[in-house]
């Protein structure tokens, strides 16, 4: 053993010493990975929800658009290109159910190819350029139509493409109008739409805007429809919400302040007692998720306004330290803790605290294009949240103690959010972007403490489609 | 399969028991560990608790390679020095002075060691020397793992151990003189 240096010595003795351990010791490990497990599925499902959400979203806005139908009748997904003979410029006004029924009159002889195409693929859409002039929206009166006066055709924006060829003859007959274009009328929200034909040589003139028998023009009335109408969406939000002090304060921690009275927890090394020792818990940002339906409406030339409702699920993690199963009366706070527990403040486990909010907002969305290509909206908001449920710990800076006890928190917040959202889709079916909240109102009831949520996330709209008006011309 | 390998893939199938059982295993050394660390009893099992929690999240990185033990211990360790490193009270100071440190070397042989006494010393050393004495005398990490555990160099580590060392040493030579003095200090 002589042999033996100080430092091999110290090893042998020190290296192994067991000591039994308290059993508490393992019930916070064992509910600490049980919060753990709880946590991950948490994260799995609202993941898989999302997903599956969207997903059907896709699906049911890709497969609601309206197709061909089986029995050989137009429907309303479908558009109409018709070549007419070289230098011949024809019109023709065509009942949807008729066109290629063989029933009717007009259709033996008259098709003989009837080709699907692409969407928007037909080179005769009058005024490309425009979006809203190759959706809709002009219908040409069917007067002077010898054939099928009065019939009208269903074609909306979104479509697919039928060929019809016909014979001479016909085109022939159905010589009516005189202008030297092709206009695609297509209803997106009406029953009705008007194939006119036009020489190939795509000369682009736009149509004057017929009127029709009220005096006002289908253009007007749909305009009119959708400035009416409400269109619902519905968003998730995930990610990160937290506790800040004030608006700019990027830190993770708080500034509970530092009770003076509280007792020394260190001695420095020589020997001063500090009294600013008493450690404030440590909260950290966390997952927070959210739910909402917004209700929609355009205001003015540029603006949105939408009118939200829905559900918020913000956390914060403080780290605690041992759990104490006992009542007792915070005299800093005048609040007895709730549950018959509080936890030590060592920072030792992460607590998950959960703040459950139902809240009513308004927001404004503003266009904004970037590079000229890319849509975006700038969404400004405000609103009130109300804290229906939570675990939430408060912290006694005297005891050094986390307790539980809603009644020391405030129940109605009030908030501002802004952020901004990118559309996907030429018809925008989806927006996903970024946001971020701040509540204005303090989380907590006490003085000299300054609580207030901020949040930033991932936000991502989905426009619920809305039915076809059926407009009957 | 030894019985440690199916303790593991029980306690990865979320097996509580299986849990328990690993936790009874290995947590009385593992908390003398921690008590070598730490202050107080109360502290050494926070250290516990906090690395046993780390233990089960991440036990799916044990390659079933080497022992166990080991693996547990190291982690264990790295938890007692972030929590050492975040807790005011024991702020790794490295800064602490004393004019009148040992610097003789006494010859090891004629010092007493008494594992008790030596562990009371041990905890009784600045936060800074604890930890730095506990990594190298004890769990035998070289000076540079030490320096870029802690973040400091490999030189400050190596000088603070020695001054440790020699405070220990110092402590430890007038224990033994006090031990064989009589109760009347004679």
């Amino acid at each position: 053993m002589a042999d033996e240096s100080f430092e091999e010595r110290v090893r042998r003795q020190l290296a192994d010493m067991p000591m039994k351990p308290d059993p508490a010791v393992w019930h916070e490990v064992a509910a600490a990975l049980q919060k753990e497990r709880k946590s991950r599925w948490l994260i799995w499902f609202f993941l898989l929800l999302s997903v599956f959400t969207g997903i059907s979203f896709w699906a049911y806005y890709q497969f609601s658009q309206p197709e061909q139908g089986t029995n050989g009748t137009i429907t309303k997904t479908t558009i109409l290109k018709v070549k007419p003979a070289q230098g011949e410029l024809s019109a023709l006004m065509i009942n949807k159910n008729k066109m290629v029924t063989p029933q009717q009159p007009f259709t033996p002889g008259i098709i003989q190819t009837v080709n699907k195409k692409e969407r928007h693929s037909t080179p005769y859409t009058a005024f490309p350029k425009d979006r809203h002039t190759k959706r809709v929206k002009t219908v040409v009166s069917a007067a002077n139509d010898p054939i099928n006066k009065g019939n009208q055709v269903i074609l909306p924006a979104n479509h697919s493409v039928l060929t019809i060829q016909m014979p001479d003859s016909i085109q022939s007959t159905a010589k009516a109008l005189s202008n030297n274009a092709l206009q695609t009328s297509t209803g997106t929200e009406t029953d009705t739409v008007q194939v006119i034909l036009m020489q190939p040589n795509r000369e682009q003139v736009r149509l004057p805007v017929p009127k029709t028998v009220a005096g006002t023009t289908l253009d007007d009335e749909v305009k009119k429809i959708k400035t009416k109408k409400w269109q619902w969406n519905m968003d998730f939000e995930g990610g990160a919400s937290g506790l800040r002090s004030s608006l700019f304060t990027t830190g993770k921690s708080l500034n509970f302040f530092y009770n003076s009275s509280a007792p020394a927890l260190s001695t420095g090394s020589s020997g001063t007692t500090f009294q600013s020792l008493v450690p404030a818990p440590v909260i950290k940002d966390a997952l927070s998720i959210g739910i909402h339906f917004q209700a929609t409406r355009p205001i003015g030339k540029k603006h949105t306004i939408g009118i939200s409702f829905g559900y918020n699920l913000f956390q914060t993690t403080t780290g605690v330290g041992r759990r104490v199963d006992s009542t007792i009366y915070f005299n800093s706070l005048g609040s007895y803790n709730t549950n018959g527990f509080y936890y030590n403040i060592n920072d030792s486990i992460n607590y998950k605290n959960q703040y459950h909010f139902l809240g009513l907002g308004v927001d404004v969305y503003t266009p904004v294009k970037l590079f000229k290509k890319v849509s975006l909206r700038w969404q400004l908001g405000t609103g009130f949240k109300v804290l229906f449920a939570t675990n939430g710990l408060n912290y006694d800076a005297v005891s050094g103690s986390l307790l539980r006890n809603s009644e020391l928190m405030r129940t109605v917040h009030t908030y501002f959010s802004t952020g901004i959202d990118m559309a996907i889709g030429k018809r925008p079916f989806l927006y996903i972007g970024p946001h971020w909240q701040y509540f204005v109102s303090n989380l907590s009831k006490k003085e000299l403490t300054n609580q207030h949520f901020s949040l930033s996330a991932v936000k991502i709209t989905f426009i619920i489609p809305q039915k076809k008006i059926k407009m009957q011309r | 399969m030894d019985d440690h390998q199916i303790l593991i893939k029980d306690c990865l199938r979320g097996n509580a028991i299986a849990q328990k059982r690993l936790y009874d295993l290995f947590s009385p050394n593992m908390l003398g560990i921690c008590y070598r660390y730490t202050k107080s009893m109360n502290d050494a099992e926070e250290v516990l608790q906090r690395g046993f929690i780390k233990v089960f999240i991440n036990l799916h990185q044990y390659k079933m390679q080497g022992d166990l033990g080991a693996w547990i211990r190291r982690i264990i360790v790295n938890t007692a020095i972030n929590y050492l490193k975040r807790k005011p009270q024991y702020q790794l100071d490295l800064s602490f002075e004393e004019s009148n440190l040992h610097q003789v070397i006494i010859p090891d042989a004629d010092i007493l060691l008494n594992v008790k006494d030596l562990l009371n010393m041990v905890r009784q050393l600045p936060p800074g020397f604890q930890t730095i004495f506990n990594l190298h005398a004890v769990e035998g990490y070289t000076h540079i793992e030490i320096g870029k555990m802690l973040g400091i160099n490999e030189g400050t580590s190596r000088s603070q151990y020695a001054r440790a060392r020699a405070l220990l040493i110092k402590w430890l030579e007038v224990h033994s003189v006090n031990d064989k003095k009589d109760s009347y200090g004679r």
